[in-house]
């Protein structure tokens, strides 16, 4: 038995809060992990994807001189909506739910999760999310459904654990 | 009768302006320097994350990234040059699925075999629309998406955290 290391467990808590709150308000929509499985997954098939990565992360110290520290993930979400609409409400929605989000660690037996304990609070300043458009610069006929409707949110947040 | 005396204590208003003058071009000598250091953090961060990394000065990406200076400040990558330079440039930044199950035109990949070969795995790039130097080419269906790099966002995650620096060193 073991507990997953920070990243990993920020990511795992990130994916399990947007995919509650996605699930509670839209039916064709899928939450996932990095881009490349989904994105290609997501040529064949019609739903609309989210993903969710952990990116770099820096590092805040405690208190002057303390090797203690709070870390400040970046954290990326890609949208592949099934429509230019679905694509502006998905953003907005997901930078509305972007407040403060309960921290998890899970716990692994043989391999797999098997259960998880509140460990903190993930905080983000509103001041910190980004969202932009992507646009490719490509012939959008050449483009799958998801890759036309794609949109970018980006935040810096903070793990209010000290490790 | 009232008599004073006047004693200067502190900076002249010539020195308090004097010295306001130089923090001024010392920050902005600051500010300079931490463009050319996003610049390098833009470049180290696309070259460690090339899936094919191409012989040296052989990447239009990394060849056209440049920083301008301006009065006011500083920018890095021109987008209109980087359309025309470099036009796969948001791909590798974003991802893209684009040209997934689509045949790529003939080609080959350099250097190494004409043909993908397991004892060069990620060693060459390829050319597509080019034979090799002996008129072979190979064509393939792309089955994996481009990654995204997220170079930019990356570079503006590390920038935001070197101002913070700057700003608390200088307003000590």
């Amino acid at each position: 038995m073991g507990i997953l290391r920070p990243t990993r467990n920020l990511e795992y808590s990130l994916i399990e809060y947007f995919t509650t709150e996605v699930n509670a308000a839209w039916s064709d929509v899928t939450v996932g992990y990095a881009f490349p499985e989904d994105s290609a997954t997501a040529l064949t098939r019609p739903k609309a994807i989210i993903c969710i990565r952990v990116s770099d992360t820096n590092y805040l110290e405690v208190e002057i001189g303390s090797q203690l520290r709070y870390r400040e993930p970046l954290i990326i979400i890609d949208i592949f909506a099934s429509g230019d609409t679905q694509r502006k409400d998905l953003k907005d929605f997901i930078t509305s739910k972007l407040t403060s989000i309960t921290y998890y660690e899970y716990i692994v037996t043989n391999g797999a999760i098997t259960s998880k304990i509140a460990a903190g609070k993930i905080t983000i300043k509103p001041s910190d999310i980004k969202d932009v458009l992507i646009n490719l610069n490509v012939d959008k006929n050449s483009l799958s459904t998801q890759d036309k409707n794609r949109h970018r949110v980006t935040t810096k947040m903070k793990l209010n654990k000290v490790e | 009768m009232i008599r004073t005396k006047v004693i200067q204590k502190g900076a002249s208003p010539k020195q308090i302006i004097y010295n306001s003058v130089k923090m001024d071009l010392e920050f902005k000598a600051r500010v300079d320097a931490l463009g050319q250091r996003a610049l390098n953090y833009m470049l180290e961060t696309i070259n460690e994350n090339l899936v094919r990394p191409s012989p040296l000065g052989e990447s239009n990406l990394l060849n056209n990234i440049k920083i301008e200076y301006f009065d006011n400040g500083w920018g890095i990558g021109n987008i209109s040059d980087l359309k025309s330079k470099a036009p796969y440039f948001l791909a590798l930044n974003y991802g893209s699925s684009a040209a997934v199950g689509k045949r790529v035109p003939p080609g080959h990949f350099s250097p190494g075999d004409p043909a993908p070969n397991k004892s060069e795995f990620r060693a060459g790039r390829f050319y597509p629309g080019q034979a090799d130097g002996e008129g072979k080419t190979y064509s393939f269906i792309v089955e994996k998406p481009i990654q995204p790099i997220d170079y930019i966002e990356k570079t503006a995650n590390w920038l935001d955290s070197e101002i913070d620096k700057l700003i608390n060193t200088w307003s000590k």
